[in-house]
């Protein structure tokens, strides 16, 4: 993100940034999802002080008993309790969310960037191979990477990057192709930059809003496709307070304990609904033309 | 149109090809030696060995991916290590089953999400538009998996109107599309509602209505027609995306397709039939892909005239 910083200072025209955040703070749904995607980061960043016990410590005296004061939201089979293991649980999904998204996007990036620049056959063997990877289903793709690797929290974000990596290539493209011909690129040609500075320096702060704007909403399906590998036991074992393990766990005790998996579910729905409300205002505000 | 239909299934062999390389390289890499799958950890190293040189597992890398690739020609994905019956026939059992999931899902989305996409772009900024758009969002975020456990805790645990899991019946089969469903119906709303907006500000529906045709005739007929364009790439890519997101709700509903059949492959480090399982997947979504596109050249006259020349 320290290009946008760059970018912001650039002198040319209007700051287009500062204009996009305006056009954010007119948008009631994106600043509502905004607001509530903070909370879940101040969540994660001091769960040590707002969950009442740790997210592993077990009470035999209580085990899945309902809502309480001590237990806000309930406690699981092993007495565990259950929002304790929700707030540190956001420290789990938002770290995946985001590392994967920025190992995709800095990896879909630059094959993106080299396929736009460079064109050619350099462009056709990336995209096709690209368009490969996009006909196997992400999912899919994500379980024979996990099983591969093994199931842990690393090889989660990986796995997880790896498979939105094709979409992050595709429109990182299209943004260098959109922009390769114009003046001021081969302005920086004619003055002998090299090829890495002018993508570096000249292309790559011009094709940041679509790149940002994917990434948001990436981090959003990533938050789904790694609760999903937990659920299905082949991303973090359950010990660990990952909310689709904890899904997973709960599922057994439905008839008993509803709220095992009613309240990791609800954190989810939130976390993502929260950013895709803020990726949609994202679009809009960094793209008026889009706007309907 | 033939030379385009004709170009484009050309295109699908590479990229099945190139599928074949990667699910094959996937799988080299995951562990687990195969005989020792099949024969069990107690096996004699003697009768591992043998059997390794049986299957040709010996043999350079190349060899064996070529071996498996004209396999994958002759639709032969091999046998299942955990039974020997032929991985083909294990999918095409499953097949039924995913493909009755995937496609009543992708009705129901067909039959919410279009009129609500229609509603909200001719009411624009009306309390139906903003609730359909706040509910396609949720829905849109909701996890399939997650909504399922829901369904079944609402629909089957405290009404009891449905069964929990497993198949027989059409009442069975309400609840995992619905799940399966949802995600869909609310990209089938945004899309239609977006592509209908656009249509309406173009001259033709301004002429439309400037001849006195009732608002009925203008949307139904004029305008829904090019709105709807677009949408059916939605809704190929759609179909293709829920065969394989399929995999979480057949878990949870205990519904035997194509998706559990390779969740339980995978937990058994049944290589063939996962292998075979994520081929016919993929092939399954870029024929899908193949049919929207060549659809979209009939609908579009546009699309077909590049072809021509």
């Amino acid at each position: 993100m320290s290009s946008q910083v760059n970018t912001a200072s650039h002198p040319k025209a209007k700051n287009p940034f500062l204009e996009a955040l305006k056009n954010l703070k007119k948008n009631k749904m994106a600043c509502i999802g905004g607001i509530v995607l903070l909370i879940f980061i101040f969540i994660a960043i001091f769960a040590d002080f707002i969950a009442p016990h740790a997210a592993d410590t077990q009470d035999w005296m209580h085990i899945m008993e309902g809502p309480s004061a001590d237990y806000p939201l309930g406690t699981d089979s092993y007495g565990r309790c259950v929002f304790s293991r929700i707030v540190y649980g956001s420290r789990i999904s938002l770290l995946v969310g985001f590392v994967a998204v920025a190992f995709s996007a800095i990896g879909g990036g630059i094959i993106g960037a080299c396929a736009g620049y460079f064109r050619g056959r350099l462009d056709n063997v990336l995209m096709r191979i690209m368009d490969v990877l996009l006909a196997i289903p992400s999912i899919l793709l994500a379980i024979a990477i996990v099983n591969i690797l093994g199931p842990s929290l690393m090889n989660v974000m990986i796995a997880v990057g790896l498979s939105s990596m094709p979409s992050f290539a595709r429109i990182v493209r299209a943004a260098v192709l959109s922009i390769r011909d114009s003046e001021f690129i081969e302005a920086a040609v004619a003055i002998g930059d090299s090829t890495a500075a002018i993508i570096w320096h000249n292309i790559l702060p011009n094709c940041l809003a679509p790149i940002i704007v994917q990434a948001t909403l990436g981090v959003a399906s990533a938050i789904l496709s790694a609760a999903g590998l937990s659920f299905l036991g082949l991303g973090l074992q359950p010990p660990s307070p990952e909310w689709g393990a904890m899904l997973s766990e709960g599922r057994a005790y439905i008839y008993i304990a509803p709220w095992l998996t009613i309240c990791p579910g609800v954190s989810i729905v939130l976390v993502v609904l929260s950013l895709n409300l803020f990726g949609d205002g994202l679009r809009d505000a960094l793209d008026p033309k889009l706007k309907q | 149109m033939l030379k385009f239909i004709g170009k484009r299934v050309l295109m699908l062999i590479p990229v099945l090809i190139g599928v074949s390389l990667i699910v094959f390289t996937l799988m080299q890499l995951s562990p687990g030696d195969p005989a020792m799958i099949i024969l069990g950890a107690q096996a004699a190293p003697e009768d591992i060995a043998i059997l390794r040189e049986e299957m040709g597992l010996n043999d350079p890398l190349v060899v064996q991916f070529f071996r498996f690739l004209l396999g994958m020609f002759r639709l032969d994905f091999g046998t299942s290590y955990k039974d020997g019956m032929p991985v083909l026939s294990k999918l095409l059992e499953a097949l039924p089953y995913t493909a009755q999931l995937t496609f009543s899902a992708v009705l129901l989305a067909l039959i919410v999400g279009i009129p609500a996409g229609i509603i909200s772009a001719t009411k624009q900024y009306s309390i139906f538009d903003r609730i359909a758009t706040v509910a396609a969002l949720i829905g849109f975020s909701t996890p399939n998996f997650w909504l399922s456990i829901m369904l079944i805790l609402v629909f089957s645990v405290n009404l009891q109107w449905l069964p929990v899991s497993g198949t027989g019946t059409i009442l069975h089969l309400v609840l995992p599309s619905i799940a399966l469903g949802l995600q869909s119906a609310a990209v089938f709303t945004r899309m239609t509602r977006s592509s209908m907006l656009e249509v309406l500000n173009m001259d033709y529906i301004r002429t439309a209505r400037a001849k006195g045709l009732s608002e009925r005739v203008v949307i139904l007929k004029h305008a829904l027609k090019n709105a709807l364009i677009p949408v059916i790439t939605v809704v190929g890519l759609q179909i293709g995306l829920l065969f394989g997101g399929a995999i979480l709700t057949e878990t949870v509903f205990a519904w035997p397709g194509v998706g559990r059949l390779m969740i339980d492959s995978i937990r058994a480090k049944d290589t063939p039939v996962v292998q075979g399982g994520v081929i016919f997947t993929a092939s399954i979504f870029v024929f899908i892909n193949l049919l929207v596109d060549i659809l979209y050249a009939y609908v579009d006259p546009r699309v077909k005239a590049q072809y021509k020349s």
